[in-house]
């Protein structure tokens, strides 16, 4: 398992560059507090504040999560390059693509870190709003971290590729384009109605398009709807597929860029 | 002697973005360098190499030719194993202190942790940084920088090491330092490759030297060889010469307050040279055979590159 060592050596130091890097810290501080402020929302919906709790508390959550995902994934590589140390790590006797899984294995243990804090501050909204917590809301942050680690593999695919800026539009894009599955849907709808010859394009983005919004639980958490097992099981497949199909796309990208 | 790296007809041609114009960084290189030889690769900005070291590390692919290390292609990691690379202007993490830094490095290579602690101490004080242990790397200075970076290069007690520009930035007491450390480690055995712009410690210390001009290698061998491949000039000091003074082979004429130097192609006949200046009225002080220092020969090498080029062009032209 020598091939490991390497790589758990820079999924450490972007832990430890992130942990250490100001904007970072104020980032997740911002993310992390936000929640709390849910509760204006709450007191101006009557009757409703619990439910409202609910849903507000996670689309924050999740929201922040991602900004704070998206700026670390897209800053962190586009560092190495900028300031060249990807020169000494890569004239080191390790393969491009454990430098990527390294990198994207790093974004991913961040995001595991400062879950549970969102998870935290969301449950004590919660609790101060009155709403009661279910199974549901629980597993509601479980899929909002597989968004999270979606959105990081997306993020290291396009940083590979393009430009730190270029790669935040695009990976944001993404991620608003993934939520909005059921307009895509009336889109295709429409488009067959019309019989336009356009329709592939919607095929073709349903494709390639991560399905975010079906990671989305806030109203089955919101209306305490029951999640069995096996959705969360394909939830599971689904990131996990997915986020090695881009990071695979990375790693390919990077094998082929030269660093002049 | 084996060889540590072969380096055969390598070409590196990149291309402009958005135009897509062709910029030929490096031309038809080949050299080798055997084990335990100190290599000083020295050549003007832009003369290739940092390209050609970038080649070696793998971080660039050759456009055409090949480069091997120890038996291996460059492009393969494990050719690195025993390889360490100073890159020329070096960033390090900037949130990491120095013994979190060598360590980390340390970690690519799979060194064994107490191995890799004791040897991440001895090279902190060994490029003088014990002062800046709890130091980030953030406040370091320029030279503080180049130090940890030779540091990180050796981090694995390499057999090979290459180093851009590991002189950049430093003072002078550094520079010797340097150059100091590099001759320690070619008496360890280990072999170097080093580039410099500070050509008398290039000629001090090492065994070869690889001379290249924009992308083309100009001249490769031991100092001494190449040297004697030049002719050396004849210096004369007279005065009482007439200002009006020429000869067929003399090269330059420097007026003094009351001598003259004059230097005459190293192929002149020394007795017909004082003959015909005596004959002319001069008063013969001084005379030597001007031998070429890696400065005067690295000049005169561009000289005759540029004079090739010139004629290539214009038989082109034709």
């Amino acid at each position: 398992m020598n091939f490991l060592r390497p790589i758990i050596a820079i999924a450490i130091n972007t832990i430890r560059e992130a942990a250490r890097n100001k904007i970072f810290g104020s980032m997740v501080a911002f993310a992390v507090i936000v929640p709390l402020f849910t509760r204006i929302f709450g007191e101006m919906s009557v009757h409703q504040e619990a439910r409202l709790a609910v849903d507000i508390t996670i689309f924050v959550s999740t929201l922040f999560g991602v900004i704070v995902t998206l700026y670390s994934t897209v800053s962190l590589l586009q560092l190495e390059i900028e300031q060249r140390t990807i020169y000494t790590i890569l004239s080191k006797p390790i393969a491009r693509w454990q430098f990527v899984v390294g990198k994207f294995s790093g974004v991913v243990g961040l995001i595991s870190f400062f879950m549970p804090f969102l998870f935290a501050v969301s449950a004590l909204v919660m609790w101060i709003q009155g709403a009661q917590m279910s199974s549901t809301y629980l597993v509601a942050f479980v899929t909002s971290y597989f968004q999270m680690i979606i959105v990081a593999s997306v993020a290291i695919f396009f940083s590979s590729i393009a430009s730190p800026l270029l790669a935040g539009f695009a990976t944001a894009a993404i991620f608003i384009a993934g939520n909005l599955f059921t307009q895509i849907g009336w889109i295709r709808d429409l488009l067959v109605e019309q019989k336009s010859t356009f329709v592939w394009i919607v095929d073709l983005m349903e494709w390639i398009l991560p399905n975010l919004e079906a990671l989305n639980l806030s109203s089955q958490a919101t209306y305490q709807v029951y999640i069995p097992v096996d959705y969360l099981l394909q939830a599971t497949i689904y990131t996990i597929t997915y986020s090695g199909i881009c990071v695979t796309l990375a790693v390919i990208a990077t094998s082929r860029r030269e660093f002049a | 002697m084996t060889s540590i790296l072969e380096i055969k007809n390598f070409s590196k041609t990149f291309r402009t973005p958005f135009r897509r114009a062709k910029v030929h960084a490096v031309i038809d290189v080949s050299f080798s360098i055997e084990e335990g030889n100190i290599v000083g690769l020295v050549g003007a900005n832009g003369a290739g190499k940092t390209t050609t070291m970038k080649a070696i590390t793998g971080l660039i692919q050759p456009t055409k030719g090949s480069l091997s290390m120890f038996g291996l292609s460059a492009k393969d990691p494990e050719a690195r194993k025993k390889l360490g690379y100073l890159p020329e202007g070096p960033y390090f993490y900037e949130h990491l202190k120095p013994k979190e830094l060598l360590l980390f490095y340390g970690k690519l290579f799979n060194i064994k942790k107490e191995v890799l602690d004791e040897r991440a101490n001895a090279l902190i004080t060994r490029v003088g940084l014990d002062h800046a242990r709890d130091r980030k790397i953030r406040k370091f200075s320029k030279g503080m920088r180049q130090r940890i970076g030779i540091a990180q290069a050796l981090i694995n007690d390499p057999d090979f090491v290459i180093l851009d520009e590991p002189q950049t930035g430093l003072d002078p007491i550094g520079r010797k330092e340097v150059r100091d450390l590099i001759v320690e480690l070619a008496d360890q055995g280990k072999t170097i490759l080093f580039s410099s712009h500070i050509l008398p410690d290039v000629e001090a210390i090492c065994d070869q030297v690889v001379v290249m001009d924009r992308g083309r290698l100009i001249a490769n061998g031991p100092l001494s060889k190449l040297g004697s491949s030049i002719d050396d000039d004849i210096e004369i000091i007279v005065s009482g010469l007439p200002t009006d003074y020429t000869h067929q082979d003399l090269r330059e004429k420097q007026i003094r307050a009351e001598t003259t130097i004059l230097r005459f192609l190293g192929t002149a006949e020394v007795n017909d040279l004082v003959v015909n200046l005596i004959k002319s009225g001069a008063q013969l002080q001084n005379l030597s055979r001007h031998g070429y220092g890696l400065e005067s020969l690295v000049l005169k090498t561009y000289d005759n590159s540029d004079d090739q080029r010139r004629s290539e062009t214009s038989e082109e032209e034709e």
